[in-house]
Order: C-alpha cells, then structure tokens, then sequence
C-alpha cells in the first residue's frame, strides 16, 4: 500500500543527516509504529512522509505511484493525518469539525451539502461521541478532541491513516480509548495505519510492524522484533524488562523501566 | 441541542435582515433635510409631481446613494474583519490592526496628490493595500510561524510606516488646497463621495464580497494550522492569496472613498460570533449583515445628529469600544466563543 | 598611567569652558553698554500677556511663523527685515500673487524654519539667523519654548476673533517700532468700514442676505466656515449678511443636504480652493438645486487678504449682496487704492482681473459691476 524506498532527509542548513536510507512498507489493513527517542526525526519523518517537508533523496509510493507525481488532491483522497489535539484560534463545534475532512470532495466556493453534515454525524455515532456533535472543540478534554480530529480523518475514507502522537498527553482511560479506536480500524482492514508514538508498549498493542529510529541508522520488522530488552537499550537507553500478561486468551506486553543504562 | 443552533441561526437571519430593511427605510426618512416619509415615498414613486424639486434630489441623489453606501461600507469590512480573522487564524486581527487601512490611505493620499481619478486613487489604494499586508506578513512570519504577538506587532510597524508616509505626503501637500483634501477624506466620512462615485466605486467591493462569500466555508479551513490546512486538501497558498486579494480590494475601495473607518473589522465579527458560533458558513454572511446595521446606525446619526457631519472613525469608536470591553470582560480576553 | 590620560582632555575641557564662560560675560557686559548708549530696552505685551522685552530697541529684523508674509510686508514694505518665513506661505499664499510679480523677493526669504514635518520649529537654524523678535502662534506653546529657552525673543499671537486680528497686526507693527504706519493702515480701514456700514446698517431684516462660505468641497462633502469666524469676512461688516447653521467651528464639514436646508441666498467659495469654482456648483447634480445656484449667486472670493487688506472683501460681500445700494462704488478704484497704499504697487487691470478672480466669477449674476 505505502512504501518508502532509501529515503534521505536532512534539515537545508544542517550537516545531521536525520535519516539515511531508510527503506520500509505498510500493507493494508496494517499498522506501523514509528518509535525513537526524543528529537530523533520521528516527526520530521512524518512530516516527509506528509510532503510538508522535502525529502532529499528516495522516493514514496501508494499503491506503486510515487507521491511526487502525484496530485495533491489525489493525494488527500488517499491520504488522511490525525495531528496532536490541541487549542484552536476558533471553537468549531465536532459537527463543524468533522464536516472539514470532506474538503477533498468539495468544490473550492462550494458549502458541504446536508448529506455530509448527516455523514458527519453518522461518522461521530460510529465512534460513540455524537453527543460531542454541538460541542465546542476548544472546550472538549484532549481525548475528546482528538477523537473528534480522528473522525474527521475518516470521514472521507482514506486509504492511509497517518497519526501524530494520538495518545500522548492523554489520561491512562483516554489513551485506552485511542488505542482501541486504532486496533479497531486495523481490524477492519481497509487502512493502512502509521503511528507516531513515544510509548513502545503502544507499539505492542496495535502495531504488526515498528520503525526504530536511532541516531547511527533504524531498524523496520515486525513489532515483535524490534521491541525487545536489546533494542531498548540501545535506542533509549534503558535497562528493561518486558512482561507479558494473558488475560481472557490475549496476551498483553508491558515494559518495565529499570535504569538507565551506561553506556 | 442540533436544532437549537439551528434555531438560533435562522432566527437571526431572519430579524436582522428584517431590522435591516426597516433601518434603511428609516434612514432614507432621516435627514438634515426636512422630508416627510410621505414625501420620500411620493418622489420614488411620482419624482415630478413636486413643486419643491429639491426633495425627489435630496431622496435619490443624496439620501438612497448614501444608506446604500453605508449597508455595503459596512458589510464589507465586517466580512473583510472576518475573513482576515479567519486566514491569520486569529480573533484579533482586523484590516485595520493589519495595517492594510494604513497602507490604503497612503496609496489613496497619494493617488489624491498624482493622478486624481476615482479609479487611480482606488488602483493606488489596492496596491499599497497589497503592500502593507504583505509587509505584515513578512515580518511577522518566522520560520513558517505567525504568532499573534508577532503579527499584532507587524501591523503595528506596517501601520506606522504608511502612516509617516501619510505625514509625508501632507508635508508636500500643497497647504490651502491639496493639505485639506487629505485631511478631509483621512477622517473617514461617507459624506463626500457623490451618486456618481459611489456607482463606480460598488462593483469593486461588490465582486469581492461575493466571493468571500462563496468561500466562506473554505474560509474554516484556512482558519486551522497550516499542514493541518494543507491535509484537509486545500491548496493553502493559493486561497490566502486569494482572500488577501479580495479583502484588500474591498477594504482599499472603501479606504479610497470614505477614508478610515476603526473599529467594525474587529468588533462586527466578534460580536456575531457570540450570536451565530464561528463556522464561517454562517459567521461570514451574519456578519456583513450586522456590519451593515452596525455602520446604517452610525452613520445615520453621524449625518443627522448636529449640522456638522460628525466623523465616522469618533462614531464608531465611541459605540465600538464599550462592546470591545464588554467583550473583553465576557471572554477574559480568550476568544474561544 | 591609564589614569594621566584623562587629564590632559580634562583641563583642555576646563580651559575650554572658562573661556566661554569668559566670553559670555563680556557679551553681557556689551549689552549693558549698548543699552546705556540710547537705544533703550522696549516691553511689548504680547497675545499671552507676558512682557516681551528687547533689550537692543525695536527689532530691525524677524523670522516669521504664521503664514501672514504679505501682511506684515505691509507694514514693512520691504523684505529687508525678513529673516525667516514659511514655505508653504511662499508656495500657497504669495506665489502667483500680484504681490509676488512686484516683489519676487518676498520668494527668495531662507524658508528653512522649520523641522520636516513642518511644525516644530527649527532652533538651530533661526539661532543661525539672528533675529531680532521671532513671531509665532500662541496656540503653537511647544513650538515658542524651544526658541525661548535658547533666548530668543517671541512675541506670540492671537487668531479667532476680529480683535485677534487688530492686535495682532498691531503687534507686528510695534514689535518694528511701526505704530505709525499701523495706524494709518487701521485708519484706511476704518474709511472703508464706514462707508459699508453706512449702508448696511440700515438693511431690513428682508433685505438681510444670508450667505455660506465654502472652504473646500469634496463631491458631496462642504467644509464651511462658521458664523462668528472673524475671517468670514461679512462678520467684521456687521449685518451684511450671516451664514445660518449656527456653525461657530473654524472649519464644519456638512453634507449636501445640510447645505440644502440652509439654503444660502449666496455662497462665497474660498479663493485657495483651486478646484471648487461657481462653475462647480452650477453643474453640480443636488446642489444645482440651492437657490444661490439657480440664481447664479456663487462667487470665488477675492484673493486680497483679509488682515491688512480687507476692504477689498467688505465690498465684497456688501457690494454683490445688495448690488442696487452700491451702484456708486468702483470696485476697481478700491483695489488699486489698496494696493497703492498697503504694498506701494500700482496694480494693472489684469493684476485687478486676478485679485477679484474675474475669469471664474464672470458667469455669476451681478459681477459685471466689478469688471472693466
């Protein structure tokens, strides 16, 4: 579905190179953990993967067409991005917030029509917070909020979820929220997923596969792979124990903080 | 919880627009010039039939020219204060704080002391317009970013220079003659432009104001953060430049005119959104609308109150600041409503 | 030895200081002297009520701040005295004038005297000047301090009503030691004074114009000057006529319609406001409508001035509203009579042509009786 190829990034006046042939892919129906300590480039990543930032060398593929020849509406049909939750200039109701992810499909001088207001709504009642539809965004919690930045990236029926962070400044029941709206999305099928996250045990969760991003190179495989005691140590620096827990057939993983480790 | 909005919404569209018409029509009755609304009825309907020849002129050469004037001066830069708002996607901005009114006169003033024509005048005013956004936006934009301190700070410098330049222009002005033109029209007053100038000066703002509105919607998502903007699918360059271009126009053709007008860029928008929320789809017409009773008010009271034409820049500062403040008081100065 | 390096600056600063201080003593004692050798100190009252002394006698010279060249070079008759005047007095009021083609000099006076935004004035160079007395407006306080308190002597002046206008030509007569020469202007005045006032002041009410003056025009939009201005001319000939409106403001904008309900049997239009001509009105669409149009009683104003020079506008005024009680009076005469006296010009027929704005005031009803 999507696929990076030996991409290169470095900032225009900069010497770091913040990745280096970074190669990966994401079929449908799965979904990819970026992880990487902070000020590592997870979110410049994002931003090349986004086209907000040029990438220098490489090339990104959905559905086998590069992104650069591609135009930007095709690209925003295809592509949705679920940014962090945060304060607004203006307080749009989550009706009037949802209806914007269908700006794709309406024409520049035209108003949504009353289906996609109904859409909206329907969109909201799929995730159980249609009762945010008359609420004003900058009086919602973050997790409201971001729950309501999620439908409007679902309601034009994207192919790709790109999400920045969706779960970090959250409460422990919101970030459960978050978490389980993505492992469902997965379940459905029809998306690919890419997540941004600071929390490797999310990646357990809801990832099939995990980018590593480290400061000499990366390591993409499946989640299993990537998050262990040893890739922890050397991309963040901690000691760690990973415990695994069954509950009612599921396994659930935790990582457990030790120490920080000496290098 | 829907519907009441909606409610709300339709309600207001409908009693302001009937509090509109019935103020317009008041305000043709209401002059200087003693007519009895009999009177202004008869010289529409019947212009010859008077013996007086003067009251069917003052009725549709003065009075009806005017109350038009006003309805579109203030729809205008109440959707230009709301349109602006929502692409710098911040409640405190206005053409005024901006400095784009600033770089208006300045072209204006100078149009007034080279060329002379309506439509230089208005040409100049469009361009320096152009110029003190765009100065704005230059300096208050640091890596890709606009703060609000950063822009509010921007308008303030751009205001400034094209203000000095103003001075400028009145020191080179020729003292008994060009000085009081300036003067005279830098104070802001709808009273001067003449049926004639008014006609020609409509299209302009008209065209601009039908194409804020056709975008207003558009106009939400411009109000978002950039990239979030750009990954709603909109081709965020490209729409700024075209509100800019509107907005300036609009607000360059009523510089050009009646002068500078304060205070409705900013206060029109906000105190509609109280009313109708923040969706432009709606914000954007009920603005034009209150703007438009806003400046009827004013400038029915500037032209009737005292024999002198009392300034509309002290009008509509004097009933705008106690809504600034009431406002101010309401929000504690966040603009979240 | 960082600490030897300031001394030597120090005592050189210090030798330096005491010589001027030195200097400036002699200069006090100089002037001690000069005022025991004759010309002894004068005190002038000035338009604040303070007690402007100069110390060497009259002033013999000046820098002048309001826009008044020609009046005080009526007095004068010379542009000897003249230090200093305004650029936008040159430029505005006295080039192209019929003063100006008799003394282009009046042009030629250093107009440097004030900063470039055109207000403050410029100490250093009117210090560089010299001059004797500095005239300037006593409403300008922040612009007379600066020039005080680097002692220079400024007699300030009033503007607003008719004995604003007497003292203050007054005081630019005394200020030069020529209370003669005001009073023979004043006494010229008071000829012509008479001579209207005798006649108006026997007007019914009927008969009683009213007039507006027009000081600039903007389409719809008429700044108009106020009933009880002294430079609306008709107020110093009581009972010629009177603007209605009660509008006591130097300058009012009203609308068109505002003008309409007045409507003035005469409107007088400012002779500065180059664009705004009778003609103006008389194409105007509402204001063709007033009956001062309809009657073509609109008239550009003389371009004599109003402080020492106005006769001229008093018959003005007097003369084209009630033409059949003026039937005797030669306008012409007048002005070359006035000019003779004030400027010492004997004025051709073009030059009166010019004063009287001939050329836009021809199509106007009655003005025949002011051309050849």
């Amino acid at each position: 579905m999507i696929k990076v190829e030996n991409l290169n990034f470095q900032y225009p006046n900069s010497d770091r190179q913040i990745f280096e042939d970074l190669s990966f892919n994401v079929k449908k129906g799965e979904t990819l953990a970026i992880l990487g300590a902070n000020g590592i480039g997870k979110t410049t990543f994002v931003k090349c993967l986004l086209g907000f930032l040029e990438y220098k060398s490489g090339n990104i593929l959905i559905n086998d067409e590069s992104i650069k020849q591609m135009s930007a509406s095709k690209y925003w049909k295809l592509v949705a991005y679920v940014p962090q939750s945060k304060r607004m200039a203006f307080g749009f109701t989550g009706l009037e917030m949802t209806v914007m992810g269908l700006s794709p499909h309406v024409k520049m001088g035209k108003l949504p029509k009353k289906e996609d207001y109904d859409k909206a709504y329907e969109q909201l009642k799929k995730l159980g917070i249609e009762h945010l539809s008359e609420q004003n965004c900058n009086k919602m919690s973050g997790g409201e909020l971001q729950m309501v930045l999620i439908a409007r990236a679902l309601i034009k029926n994207p192919k790709i979820l790109i999400m920045d962070e969706p779960e970090s400044h959250l409460d422990l029941r919101n970030q459960l929220k978050i978490l389980n709206i993505i492992e469902e999305l997965n379940g459905l099928g029809e998306y690919s997923i890419i997540i941004n996250t600071h929390f490797p045990h999310h990646a357990f969760r809801i990832a099939q596969s995990t980018l590593l991003l480290g400061k000499e190179g990366y390591i993409f495989d499946k989640t299993e792979n990537v998050v262990n005691t040893k890739n922890l140590r050397d991309y963040f620096g901690i000691n760690s124990e990973i415990l695994s827990y069954e509950h009612a057939e599921k396994s659930y993983s935790a990582i457990l903080p030790i120490d920080l480790h000496k290098f | 919880m829907v519907k009441d909005r909606r409610k709300i919404q339709k309600n207001f569209y409908i009693l302001s627009s009937i509090t509109l018409i019935v103020l317009m029509i008041a305000a043709i009755c209401i002059g200087r010039y003693t007519i009895s609304p009999l009177d202004v009825f008869y010289s529409l309907i019947n212009p010859t039939s008077f013996s007086d020849a003067t009251i069917p002129v003052v009725v549709q050469e003065v009075r009806i020219p005017r109350v038009l004037l006003a309805v579109v001066v203030g729809a205008g830069i109440a959707a230009a204060g709301a349109a602006l708002q929502a692409i710098f996607g911040n409640p405190l901005v206005s053409e005024h704080i901006l400095g784009v009114s600033s770089g208006a006169s300045f072209g204006a003033a100078l149009g007034i002391l080279t060329i002379g024509t309506t439509f230089g005048i208005q040409t100049l005013a469009v361009l320096f317009g152009f110029l003190a956004m765009y100065l704005t936006y230059k300096i208050a934009r640091r890596r890709g970013r606009i703060t609000v301190l950063m822009l509010v700070l921007a308008g303030v410098i751009t205001s400034s220079v094209f203000g000095s330049g103003v001075s400028l222009l009145k020191y080179f002005a020729d003292a008994r003659n060009e000085l009081p033109a300036i003067t005279f029209w830098l104070m802001g007053s709808l009273a001067s432009p003449s049926k004639e100038t008014i006609i020609r000066t409509m299209p302009s703002i008209l065209i601009s104001l039908i194409f804020l509105y056709k975008y207003r919607w558009q106009l939400n998502l411009l109000s978002l953060d950039e990239e979030e903007a750009i990954s709603l699918g909109v081709n965020v360059k490209r729409m700024r430049i075209v509100i800019i271009f509107f907005t300036t126009v609009i607000v360059a053709a009523i510089v050009s005119i009646a002068g500078v007008i304060s205070f409705v860029g900013l206060i029109i928008p906000h105190f509609t959104r109280m009313i109708v929320g923040t969706d432009n789809k709606h914000l954007l017409p009920a603005s034009m609308i209150m703007g438009a009773i806003f400046m009827l008010i004013t400038d029915t009271l500037a032209r009737s109150l005292t024999g002198s034409e009392i300034p509309l820049s002290i009008l509509s500062s004097l009933l705008g600041v106690p809504f600034f403040i009431y406002l101010l008081r309401r929000t504690g100065g966040i603009w979240d409503d | 030895m960082s600490k030897y390096k300031l001394i030597l600056p120090s005592i050189v600063g210090i030798v330096a200081l005491s010589l001027v201080g030195c200097q400036s003593a002699d200069g006090d004692q100089k002037s001690k002297e000069s005022e025991s050798e004759g010309s002894a100190a004068v005190t002038i009252v000035d338009g604040r009520g303070k007690d402007v002394v100069l110390e060497d006698g009259y002033a013999k010279n000046f820098v002048l701040f309001p826009n008044e060249g020609t009046e005080v070079f009526s007095i004068t008759q010379s542009t000897e005295p003249f230090l200093g005047m305004r650029k936008s007095d040159q430029d505005s009021n006295i080039a192209g004038g019929v003063v100006a083609k008799y003394y282009p000099e009046l042009l030629e006076v250093n107009s440097n005297i004030v900063d470039a935004e055109g207000d403050m004035p410029n100490v250093e160079e009117v210090l560089t000047m010299a001059p004797d007395v500095v005239y300037q407006w006593k409403s300008r306080e922040a612009s007379i301090k600066p020039l005080e308190d680097v002692g220079i002597d400024v007699v300030a002046l009033n503007w607003g009503t008719y004995e604003d206008d007497i003292e203050r030509y007054t005081l630019y007569g005394k200020a030069l030691g020529m209370q003669d020469r005001v009073e023979t202007v004043f006494a010229h005045h008071d000829k012509t004074k008479q001579a209207v006032l005798k006649v108006t002041e026997n007007l019914t009410e009927e008969e009683q114009q009213n007039h507006v003056f027009v000081s600039h025009m903007n389409e719809n939009q008429i700044n108009v000057w106020g009933t009880e201005l002294p430079h609306t001319a008709v107020h110093k000939v009581e009972n010629v006529a009177y603007t209605k409106g009660n509008i006591t403001d130097t300058g009012a904008d009203i609308n068109a319609e505002t003008l309409l309900e007045w409507n003035p049997d005469m409107i007088v239009i400012g002779e500065w406001a180059s664009d705004i001509t009778p003609d103006f009105f008389y194409n105007h669409p509402v204001l063709k409508n007033l009956t001062a149009v309809k009657e073509k009683r609109v008239y550009k104003s003389p371009t004599a001035s109003l402080l020492d020079n106005p006769g001229i506008s008093w018959y003005f005024y007097a003369s084209l509203a009630n033409p059949d009680k003026f039937k005797d009076f030669d306008m012409r005469k007048q002005v070359r009579d006035d000019y003779k006296l004030l400027y010492n010009v004997d004025v051709t027929e073009e030059d009166i042509d010019k004063i009287l704005n001939v050329e836009e005031n021809k199509n106007s009803k009655y003005f025949e009786m002011f051309m050849q």
